[in-house]
């Protein structure tokens, strides 16, 4: 059984300790930091997108035999409802996803020269042939397998005939896909639910852990997490989209466009980095006079995800409006500014000497 | 942002003119050895030159993070390069103590942070991204004309990174480490389930492809990166694993040139310690031995380059520079350490010897 945060936090930090007993304390709390983040960020996050993804399957499934408008209706939002689970959590890079092209397969984006937009489309106009079974469909390109495939399959051109076609090659084919999503977020939530699997791999630091062998690499592991997730959103979503100037936007290529989920998607990334900081409780590895800074990730983490909830409409219509354009310039520098925040500010406080980023590979 | 060349050379000259008073005087070599790396310190970049106590001779303003340093055998030239997705170099003549000459990549380049000089230190070749094509390429700078950039030709692979020259004196050896980037994206990786790492010998003379070397499918995430070469002209290149943690790959290839490589094989637990991740390898030519340094494991390995066998592990926090010293190397590191001295910069990957 875990102890009660509050008597870590009591031990840490609101006691004067020796500084011997202080390092053993802040090591005992990384451990609990590492417990939370997988029991109750890494686990319930996969098994969400699993829950959703089984009933994605489903409502698919149930549009093809008999379709209907109602049908189609369903199997959009269970989409929606998808892809969001899974923005919720594919900030989590490490693990089983990084194995077998996983993360890829859920999610081949950005799409930079259109290579799956195009392979999507040579299915759907017949230059083609749709794969026919599941196997079939894991053989071929991860642009095939994924969201995005699947979101064009349901909300692309054409696919208003899916209300009304009898047993089309384009409603099987969705199937399919939705079928892998599945597959492949199972193998996700079993392998992290797994006690003897790579939880404990993750739970446990030692130096003969093939994966991480202190606490330290444990904190700094949580942090790339964090900071990774503020770059993802900041470098892929975001400035993938929006330009310096008008000239210069591409809304064509904000993910998750056609089911119009474009910014319930970053949304939910946000708040994937939220829940993992504050459910893991990352601010009490802080010495006492550094938590302000804890709290101010805290605090402009809330702003941006009420400030990207606050974001109606299609993306080019935002990128249209000088109140949408404002909006959007708001969101870049707030993630500016926890990027600064959980890089340097956080890492420097937990003696990253030289920031998070700095190790980064290269 | 992409930095278009003007926008660069005016923002280096002003930061460069803001700290004329420490604009290096001649730094020549006077039987010391003398070393070159790219720092960061309190949010600013530079790099410095210093001897193997950490002795700063001279220390230049860089706009960015710098990464690695070119130097030519004439021990006049050393050269930054800004680290990936950067645009910038900044060379200094060591021979005049002159200003420091910036000069960028072109508007649809960007450097990767490694370059080498020919053997009559006339031209510089940087590997660079042809981003729009995801392509390779191995720009040629005239060091006799302000290094203005005067052709390119293919790195045969995506990813270019270090590269070095072979004791041919005519052919390039270079590490393809086969990750798509784009400076639209930042520094994010945007092909991992579809890599393409290789090894490549290229003619500098007529700029083809002499030899191309790719790990086995099941390694398609085995980024190559880092190398240098051993006495006996066979080249170690250091990789960084894309792939899952639990997975074991090599992270260290011999290859020679007209044979192919050889994965080489490091104790379990060594191995580990580097959490997949190797970013330097130095060669001191002279003792048989060859260094890689893992900041993520903050570790690094010592191995014998005749038996492939490991010598020594040193663990240093954050680890990473390396180049050989007398009879071993000298380490530097993101904490300030420096050799023996610890300096309040925070070290890029990188160490480069003065000739």
């Amino acid at each position: 059984m875990r102890r009660p945060l509050l008597a870590l936090l009591i031990v840490a930090g609101a006691f004067p300790v020796p500084a011997e007993a202080a390092r053993r304390s802040t090591s005992a709390i990384v451990s609990e930091i590492m417990i939370r983040a997988i029991e109750d960020f890494i686990q319930p996050g996969y098994q969400r997108f699993h829950l959703a993804s089984g009933e994605l399957t489903a409502d698919v499934e149930r549009l093809c035999a008999p379709p209907s408008d109602k049908a189609l209706q369903k199997a959009r939002a269970a989409f929606s409802k998808t892809a969001v689970a899974w923005s919720h959590i594919e900030i989590v890079r490490f693990g089983p996803v990084a194995g077998e092209n996983r993360y890829e397969r859920i999610l081949f984006y950005p799409d930079r020269r259109g290579v799956g937009l195009k392979q999507v489309q040579s299915l759907v106009n017949g230059f083609e042939p749709y794969p026919q079974t599941l196997a079939e469909l894991q053989g071929k390109s991860v642009a095939l397998q994924g969201l995005p495939a699947l979101e064009y399959a349901l909300s692309g051109t054409g696919a208003e005939a899916l209300a009304s076609t009898e047993s089309s090659d384009r409603c099987h084919y969705a199937q399919l896909v939705a079928n892998n999503i599945q597959s492949i977020a199972r193998e996700l939530d079993e392998a992290w639910a797994d006690p003897e699997g790579v939880s404990r791999l993750w739970m446990n630091p030692g130096s003969d852990n093939p994966v991480i062998r202190d606490n330290r690499e444990a904190l700094v592991e949580l942090l790339g997490v964090v900071v990774h997730g503020i770059e993802m959103i900041r470098d892929i979503r975001l400035r993938g989209l929006f330009g310096e100037t008008p000239e210069s936007d591409r809304p064509n290529a904000a993910i998750y466009r056609r089911a119009g989920v474009t910014f319930a998607s970053i949304a939910a990334n946000l708040q994937g980095i939220q829940s993992l900081f504050e459910t893991a409780g990352m601010t009490l590895v802080l010495a006492p006079e550094e938590r302000e800074i804890g709290y101010r990730i805290s605090e402009e983490l809330a702003g941006a995800i009420a400030l990207t909830q606050s974001l109606d409409g299609a993306p080019s219509d935002l990128m249209h409006s000088p109140e949408g354009r404002a909006n959007l310039e708001e969101l870049r520098d707030r993630l500016a500014r926890i990027k600064t925040l959980t890089n340097e500010d956080y890492g420097n406080a937990v003696g990253l000497t030289a920031g998070f980023s700095f190790a980064d590979g290269d | 942002m992409i930095m278009t060349r003007r926008f660069f050379i005016g923002t280096a000259t002003a930061g460069l003119a803001g700290l004329a008073g420490v604009l290096p005087e001649p730094v020549l070599a006077s039987g010391k050895d003398l070393f070159a790396a790219a720092w960061m310190q309190n949010g600013g970049a530079g790099f410095s030159i210093l001897d193997g106590d950490g002795n700063e001779l001279t220390s230049v303003p860089l706009p960015d993070r710098g990464h690695d340093v070119a130097t030519d055998r004439a021990g006049r030239w050393a050269v930054a390069f800004a680290r990936r997705p950067g645009t910038f170099a900044v060379a200094v003549d060591r021979q005049k103590g002159s200003e420091p000459i910036p000069f960028s990549s072109p508007e649809d380049r960007h450097f990767f942070g490694h370059g080498v000089f020919s053997p009559d230190n006339r031209l510089l070749y940087a590997t660079e991204n042809d981003y729009d094509n995801a392509a390779g390429m191995i720009g040629i700078y005239d060091v006799t004309a302000g290094f203005n950039r005067i052709g390119e030709f293919p790195s045969y692979g995506i990813d270019p990174h270090e590269l070095i020259l072979m004791p041919d004196g005519k052919t390039l050896c270079i590490a393809n480490g086969g990750i798509e980037t784009h400076p639209d994206f930042g520094r994010a990786k945007l092909n991992l389930a579809s890599m393409e790492p290789s090894v490549v010998f290229v003619d500098t003379e007529s700029g083809e492809m002499l030899e191309k070397h790719t790990p086995p499918a099941e390694l398609f995430r085995l980024s190559t990166r880092h190398m240098d070469i051993d006495a006996g002209g066979n080249v170690w290149v250091g990789c960084q694993y894309e792939g899952p943690e639990t997975d074991e790959p090599p992270l260290l290839l011999r290859v020679t040139k007209g044979e192919g490589y050889k994965p080489v094989m490091l104790p379990d637990e060594a191995r580990h310690g580097l959490l997949n991740y190797v970013g330097s390898v130095a060669a001191n030519r002279n003792e048989n031995r060859l260094v890689i340094t893992s900041p993520h494991g903050n570790c690094a390995l010592v191995l014998d380059t005749t038996s492939g066998n490991l010598v020594e592990k040193i663990e240093e926090t954050n680890v990473c520079g390396a180049v050989a010293q007398g009879s071993g190397f000298l380490l530097s590191s993101a904490e300030g350490d420096f050799g023996n001295a610890k300096l309040g910069r925070s070290w890029d990957n990188h160490i480069a010897r003065l000739l």
